[in-house]
C-alpha cells in the first residue's frame, strides 16, 4: 500500500530502538521518495534488529548481566513474591479474575529495571532478555502442545501461550518506557544544540 | 594486520564512502553500494555497520540540520578517517593475494 506518511508506529519503534534519529530521517526521505508501507515496516524491523543485534554483540557481559538481572528478578519477585504471597492474598480481598492483570505489573517492573540498568544500551538489553525468555518458553509450551494433542488438557495450550506473550509484552513496555524520559531529554538537547542562534 | 577485522558490509560501506568522495548519510551510502552491487542494502544494516566503523575508529560522524522533510530529524553525516582509507588498502592487499593465481571462474591457475 502507498501512502505519503510514514507509518508512525514504525518510526515510533525506530526512534526507540535505534537511538538514533538519523535512521528513522533516512527511512522518512526514502519512504516520501519510492516506497510503500509495508518497504517502511520490513525496513523498521531490520533496522530494529540490526541495531539491537550490533550491541548485543558488542556488549555480551553486559547482555549477560541483563539477562542474569531479568532472570533473578523473575526468580525472587515473580515466583515467589507473586505466586506464594500476593496471590494467594489477593484471591481472598479481591476477584481472581483480575489477578491476570496483576501478575503483568512485576514483568513490567522487570522491563524498566533492565531499561533503567543498562543505559544506554536499554533497548538492545530488553530485547535481549525478550528474546531469553521466548527460548526459555519453548520447554513449556512444547509440553503444552503435546498434552493438547493428547486430549489431555487442551486449553493449557492457549493459556500458556497467551501468558507468556502478554509478560513478554508487559516486560518489553517497561522498558521502552524506561527509555522514554532519556530519549526525550536527549533529543530536546540535540534540537538546542542544532538550532541556529 | 590490524585486530579489527573488516566485515564484507563494513567494507562496502567504507569503499561507498570512498566514491561518494565527501561526507555522505545514510541513503546515498546505501544507494550507492545497490547501484555498484546490484544488491538492495537495508538502510539499517548500513547504519549498523557504520555505527562499529565509528566505534573502531575507522569513519567520523557529525550531524546537520534537522529538516521537515525528514520528519524534524537531522541527518548524520559520515566521513571516512585516515585509519579507515588504511584498512581498506590492507584489505584490498589481502583479497589481491588471495585472488592471485585463481582463473576467472575460481579454479587454480
Amino acid at each position: 500500500m502507498r501512502s505519503d506518511r510514514a507509518p508512525v508506529v514504525a518510526t515510533w519503534l525506530v526512534d526507540r530502538f535505534c537511538g538514533e534519529p538519523a535512521v528513522a530521517g533516512d527511512l522518512i526521505e526514502e519512504h516520501r521518495e519510492r516506497h510503500s508501507s509495508s518497504w517502511f515496516w520490513k525496513q523498521a524491523i531490520i533496522a530494529i534488529v540490526a541495531c539491537s543485534g550490533s550491541r548485543i554483540w558488542e556488549h555480551r557481559w553486559l547482555t549477560v548481566r541483563a539477562i542474569a538481572i531479568g532472570w533473578l528478578f523473575a526468580a525472587v519477585v515473580i515466583r515467589v513474591g507473586m505466586r506464594e504471597i500476593v496471590h494467594p492474598w489477593w484471591d481472598t480481598v479481591a476477584p481472581p479474575a483480575l489477578y491476570p492483570l496483576i501478575a503483568l505489573l512485576p514483568w513490567f517492573v522487570n522491563g524498566w529495571l533492565i531499561g533503567r540498568l543498562h543505559r544506554p544500551y536499554s533497548t538492545a538489553m530488553v530485547l535481549a532478555y525478550a528474546v531469553w525468555l521466548v527460548i526459555r518458553s519453548a520447554p513449556p509450551v512444547y509440553e503444552a502442545a503435546i498434552n493438547a494433542l493428547a486430549g489431555a488438557d487442551p486449553d493449557a495450550i492457549v493459556f500458556e501461550l497467551w501468558s507468556r506473550a502478554t509478560s513478554v509484552f508487559a516486560m518489553i513496555g517497561g522498558g521502552v518506557l524506561s527509555t522514554y524520559s532519556v530519549y526525550s531529554i536527549t533529543r530536546r538537547r540535540r534540537s538546542a544544540r542544532l538550532r541556529p542562534a | 594486520m590490524g585486530k579489527e577485522h573488516l566485515g564484507n558490509l563494513e567494507l562496502m560501506v567504507l569503499l561507498a564512502l570512498l566514491r561518494v568522495r565527501k561526507a555522505a548519510y545514510g541513503v546515498p551510502i546505501s544507494r550507492e553500494i545497490a547501484q555498484q552491487t546490484g544488491r538492495d542494502v537495508a538502510i539499517g544494516s548500513v547504519y549498523a555497520a557504520l555505527e562499529r566503523l565509528e566505534r573502531k575508529g575507522f569513519v567520523s560522524s557529525a550531524l546537520g540540520d534537522p529538516s521537515p522533510e525528514r520528519g524534524g530529524r537531522a541527518k548524520r553525516y559520515f566521513q571516512i578517517t585516515g585509519t579507515g582509507i588504511r584498512e581498506v588498502q590492507v584489505a584490498q592487499r589481502m583479497l589481491t593475494n588471495m585472488w592471485r593465481n585463481l582463473g576467472p571462474q575460481g579454479e587454480s591457475a
